[in-house]
């Protein structure tokens, strides 16, 4: 029902013709931060830079008539829009056409935006929106409940028919468009397995082409939504949270659709010719999904990208195909034969879950291999660590972490003809490592990976006082294996050990070998 | 394998501090002050009724054992400098520190150097100890030198000589300093363990006058402490080998060297653990209980104790 009420609104919307010349602005938001009671969004910011990076390459707008905020304030966001609104009714006053779009990426809950700490009414941008002096004015908010913007007092929600009644009063469209992701009783779902929320998702992949049903080479607004809502609609049916369901309010009267990128058939594209069909998603350089192209047979679809290096797969059974694209000015076609098949393991896609985030704590100890570095130089260490860890963020299965451990306890120093002297002793590490993670079954992970770090250790005679403190310091590559068993949803236990290498060149130059074994308590953060 | 170069210099680069062993063994041969200060018995605080008179001798060999100690002091204190200084260079034998600026004398640069050798006849080490002070371009003078025998100066032995003459000549030496030689020999290594402190190099050092100061503590807590002291009384020089138990109590004997007089003779005193006398065979009435009575025999030998 819901999906019919879409395709007939975007139907109803495809129908106009589109706008010749205008001047277009854009109010680009994005923020992860929605303050206290929020948790922490993994994409907003990063959906917000996309968004921007479409309006001004093929949305038409010029970057100085562009403004992309992350991590701002309710006020820095009021005085944009407000610089935003002087430029267009400048732009006006001139007899140019003018576009105003707000994207906002973010948080939204009892009826305000959060950013950070500041806090937005939905209403206060909807009308800052409605008063906007620009011809056209549109709103795309990607939030949680961000579909309460239009239920406004005073405002319904149009119906197909109401604006295909409204489009016959005039020439050129002029109005107030509202699409929220998501209803005013629905969370807007983020999407670990894209790197993105689904619904920014979806319409950044309609308007780089995949949802120019009418093949013009234009993507209209009702394109996009419809192109959005049915894909997000889709794609979350069967996540926990449940389907999302994108809504829109129109209140745009006069003739002609508003045309929101213009694909340029002479740009730079990847072309998927009649004879492709499935689903297509596109990496860029960093691995990281740009685009996705639903394809049905019979139908060419043409992704409007930046020139650069591509990567695009397709899921076929249990295998993926896979092949490296450059795109430059022309068009690069994508067909199926042009692409390596591979397993799944193999799947370019950076951080197919998207990076995961934990924190470590450890306790264990190290141990140097010679009998004399152990003689007071390096004695055996109890240490203590914590280590903050990104799994799938360098790509599938890689994980890195930062980590730092502190030890110490009391050992003898021992040398010829001289009484045992006692000594203190104490070990700082910090390190950065990298490794790679074989899931054994689900519960059992195995690692193996690299880690280069500094060392300081520093020792002081409590019973000979006149003897100096001394300390050393140095950089120590090594190795280093882990076994962890996630043994609840976000809990781990872990098992690690590593074997290093040590310069030490005080008295004379020695090539020194440590192993660091300990055991911990991992915990995922949820972002 | 270039990687692997790259990798062995930026280590070398990084790898950094004084995190060190042998620091430690160059520092373990070298002595302490403490470890080399005369221990007389203090005996009682408490000034005693004595019948036959105080020992005055065992008093003089009490404010003697300071003496000698702020001596030593003195010559160690130089030594004890670089203890907490890194050494500038290392060698598997040898460690050396500076030349430094020394900041208590403008112009002046000293530098320690210490050099260590397997010795046939002292196990494991015989140790050279230098430092070493000039003001450049002149060359570089001795100050202090050591020879210490032993991994470790608390059971070594070893000598120092603090030359003072050199000190003076680079206008480093304080006031009151001697301008000669002085030289500590040790020997820590058995029982009894032996200090000497010899100024007989010159005439007057640390507030005592020019003799080869000896002093041997046998783990028992007796000992002997050979010194010599001016009598104001005669004009003569005692000189004094004194032997005291742990409790306090001990003999002496001594002699007078007079001048154009010659040596007089043995004096033989006694006295307890309270410091008062109770034996006096002095035929040349040194001893101020005797008063005017030659020869002066008081007490008795009995009295003495036993054993020293």
């Amino acid at each position: 029902m819901i999906l019919a009420r879409a395709l007939c609104a975007a139907a109803l919307l495809a129908a106009l013709p589109a706008l010749a010349e205008s001047r277009r602005f854009a109010l680009v938001v994005g923020d992860s931060n929605g303050g206290a009671g929020t948790r922490p969004l993994r994409y907003a910011e990063r959906d917000a830079k996309r968004m921007h990076a479409i309006l001004i390459r093929l949305g038409g707008v010029r970057p100085d008539d562009a403004r992309l905020l992350t991590s701002a304030s309710a006020d820095q966001v009021r005085g944009a829009m407000a610089d935003l609104s002087r430029r267009a009714e400048q732009a006006r006053a001139r007899g140019d056409e003018t576009v105003l779009v707000v994207y906002y990426s973010g948080h939204a809950k009892d009826g305000d935006l959060r950013l950070g700490d500041t806090r937005m009414p939905l209403v206060e941008l909807r009308e800052s929106l409605r008063n906007a002096p620009a011809d056209v004015r549109i709103g795309l908010l990607d939030s949680c409940q961000s579909g309460a913007i239009t239920r406004a007092k005073g405002v319904r929600a149009a119906p197909a028919f109401d604006v295909q009644q409204a489009q016959a009063a005039s020439t050129r469209p002029r109005g107030l468009v509202l699409i929220a992701s998501s209803s005013a009783d629905e969370e807007s779902q983020e999407s670990d397995d894209i790197g993105a929320s689904f619904f920014t998702h979806y319409l950044a992949s309609g308007l780089l082409g995949d949802a120019d049903a009418s093949g013009d080479g234009k993507v209209t607004l009702a394109e996009a939504y419809a192109y959005a809502y049915a894909r997000t609609v889709g794609e979350t049916t069967e996540t926990r949270a449940g389907a999302q369901h994108p809504v829109y309010l129109y209140d745009l009267g006069g003739a002609g659709d508003v045309v929101l990128t213009e694909l340029g058939p002479a740009r730079g594209a990847l072309v998927f010719p009649a004879g492709a069909e499935g689903v297509y998603v596109v990496l860029d350089g960093s691995r990281r999904a740009v685009a996705e192209v639903a394809k049905p047979r019979n139908d060419q679809r043409r992704l409007a990208l930046a020139a650069g290096d591509y990567i695009v797969k397709k899921r076929e059974g249990d295998t993926l195909l896979v092949g490296s694209f450059s795109v430059a000015d022309g068009p690069v076609e994508i067909a199926d034969a042009r692409l390596s098949r591979k397993p799944l393991s193999e799947d370019p896609q950076k951080g197919a879950s998207g990076p995961r985030w934990s924190i470590l704590g450890t306790a264990g100890g190290q141990f140097f291999f010679d009998s004399a570095a152990r003689n007071g130089l390096f004695p055996p260490a109890a240490m203590v660590g914590a280590e903050l860890a990104v799994r799938d963020d360098l790509g599938h299965g890689l994980g890195w972490g930062l980590d730092i451990s502190v030890g110490g306890g009391s050992a003898t120093l021992t040398l010829p003809g001289v009484a045992p002297i006692p000594e203190t002793f104490m070990v700082v590490t910090g390190g950065a490592s990298l490794w790679k993670d074989f899931p054994l079954g689900d519960t059992f992970t195995l690692s193996l990976g690299a880690r280069i770090a500094a060392i300081y250790m520093a020792r002081s005679f409590e019973s000979a006082n006149d003897l100096p403190e001394q300390n050393f310091f140095t950089l120590t590559p090594g190795l280093q294996a882990g076994f962890s068993w996630h043994f609840a949803e976000r809990w781990s236990a872990v098992a690690r050990g590593r074997l290093n290498y040590l310069f030490y060149n005080v008295d004379g130059a020695q090539n020194l070998g440590y192993a660091e074994i300990a055991l911990g308590v991992d915990y995922a953060l949820g972002f | 394998m270039r990687w692997a170069s790259n990798l062995a210099a930026l280590a070398l680069l990084c790898a950094c501090g004084n995190l060190s062993n042998g620091d430690i063994a160059f520092l373990s041969a070298i002595p302490r002050s403490q470890q080399l200060h005369v221990q007389v018995p203090q005996g009682s605080n408490v000034q005693s009724l004595c019948a036959i008179g105080p020992a005055d001798i065992y008093t003089n060999a009490k404010a003697t054992g300071q003496s000698i100690n702020a001596g030593v002091d003195n010559i160690l204190a130089l030594v004890d400098a670089i203890r907490t200084v890194t050494p500038t260079s290392r060698d598997d034998d040898s460690r050396t520190w500076g030349p430094y600026d020394d900041n208590k004398h403008p112009g002046v640069k000293i530098q320690v150097v210490m050099f260590r050798e397997l010795d046939a006849t002292y196990t494991p080490w015989r140790w050279i100890y230098t430092i070493m002070a000039a003001r450049p371009p002149a060359a570089y003078l001795p100050i202090l030198e050591g020879e210490f025998f032993g991994a470790q100066a608390s059971n070594g032995i070893g000598r120092l000589t603090l030359h003072f003459e050199n000190s003076t000549s680079l206008g480093m030496s304080n006031p009151g300093d001697p301008n000669f030689p002085a030289r500590i020999h040790y020997d820590l290594s058995g029982d009894p363990r032996t200090i000497s402190l010899d100024l007989t190099a010159g005439m007057n050092a640390f507030g005592l006058i020019s003799f080869d100061y000896f002093w041997a503590g046998y783990a028992d807590g007796h000992g002997e402490l050979d010194f010599a002291v001016p009598d104001p009384k005669s004009g003569c020089t005692i000189e004094v080998n004194t032997f005291f138990n742990a409790q306090s109590a001990g003999r002496d004997v001594f002699r007078a060297r007079c001048g154009v007089l010659g040596i007089f003779g043995d004096v033989k005193q006694c006295w307890d653990p309270t410091g008062c006398l109770t034996f006096v065979n002095d035929p040349f009435a040194f001893t101020p209980a005797c008063g005017i009575l030659k020869p002066c025999l008081l007490g008795s030998e009995t009295q003495c104790p036993a054993g020293l």
